[in-house]
């Protein structure tokens, strides 16, 4: 037996159903790159395309900011892992790492904590 | 047909019997989606709840959930205080919209209310106890679309309980 109240009932069940399709999870306005050289700690802002280059001695690392991309230009270090990982987008967890340049580029809030399990 | 009765308390023996075992039945009913389940043993709250009496609703949709813990062996278990939460809000959900839409609403909008509301006090203790944050997304529509199945089903036989004809008359002491 159908009644008046139940379109209102089934609409409301409906859209508590279908409510989350069309919620657009909100971002953070500007995220910060996190990037560690040398045990020093720089910070750079997405949204803006800029290029930072990090000199230490006769290394240097170019880290490339686009949108909300991050990446490892160019670096003088052996290997050029840090260079073939490409872009890390503010989705992505992990981080880039140039272990010989000692750079670490990461998204702020995602790679934190990074510890999984401690044994003793 | 007439139930005749001296007290609440054979009423909801009696009744509280018959739904924990619809609910212990309910396990050799294969449904054709997985962790889908009928719940017909919310038929006869719902019964309950449309004949006005609440107590007797309230009692059967507690005892149910001890009874079918205690035989299928879960009784005082993690799944237990989910079922025992999910029965309590979706009584209280669908005593409360049967109390103030009592005659703009059907059964089965109500058994659908009920069923949704069920699932989701059961995902949202369970979010807390192993995740420790709830959200509203996709897992939440998928669970509430799930459970508007068993609502309909559970809904149609409580309608066609009520169609049946049958009186609760307390008999004079």
């Amino acid at each position: 037996m159908f009644r008046s109240g139940d379109i209102l009932i089934y609409s409301l069940v409906a859209l508590f159903i279908a409510g989350p399709f069309f919620l657009k999870k909100s971002q953070p306005a500007n995220s910060r790159i996190r990037i560690s050289a040398n045990d020093r700690v720089f910070y750079a802002e997405t949204g803006k395309d800029s290029v930072y280059v990090i000199r230490s001695g006769n290394d240097s690392t170019e880290i490339e900011v686009k949108g909300r991309m991050v990446r490892v230009r160019n670096s003088t270090c052996r290997d050029k892992y840090c260079v073939k990982k490409g872009w890390l987008k503010e989705t992505d967890a992990g981080d880039i790492i140039c272990m010989p340049n000692r750079v670490i580029v990461s998204f702020e809030g995602v790679s934190e904590g990074g510890i999984d399990a401690v044994t003793e | 047909m007439k139930v005749e009765y001296g007290s609440r308390v054979y009423l909801i023996g009696v009744f509280s019997a018959i739904a924990s075992m619809l609910q212990l039945l309910e396990i050799f009913v294969i449904m054709p989606i997985p962790f889908v389940k009928i719940g017909l043993a919310n038929a006869i709250v719902l019964f309950f709840i449309m004949k006005k009496q609440y107590l007797i609703a309230f009692a059967v949709s507690i005892i149910r959930v001890f009874i079918g813990g205690f035989f299928s062996g879960k009784l005082f278990s993690l799944p237990f205080i989910f079922s025992l939460s999910g029965a309590l809000l979706s009584f209280s959900v669908m005593f409360i919209l049967f109390f103030i839409f009592r005659k703009y609403i059907s059964a089965v909008a109500l058994s659908i209310c009920g069923a949704v509301s069920f699932n989701m006090a059961q995902y949202l203790l369970f979010m807390l106890f192993f995740d420790g944050k709830a959200e509203y997304g996709i897992t939440v529509s998928v669970i509430a679309g799930l459970s508007v199945i068993p609502g309909i089903l559970t809904g149609t036989v409580t309608e066609i309980l009520n169609r049946q004809d049958i009186e609760l008359i307390k008999k004079a002491p």
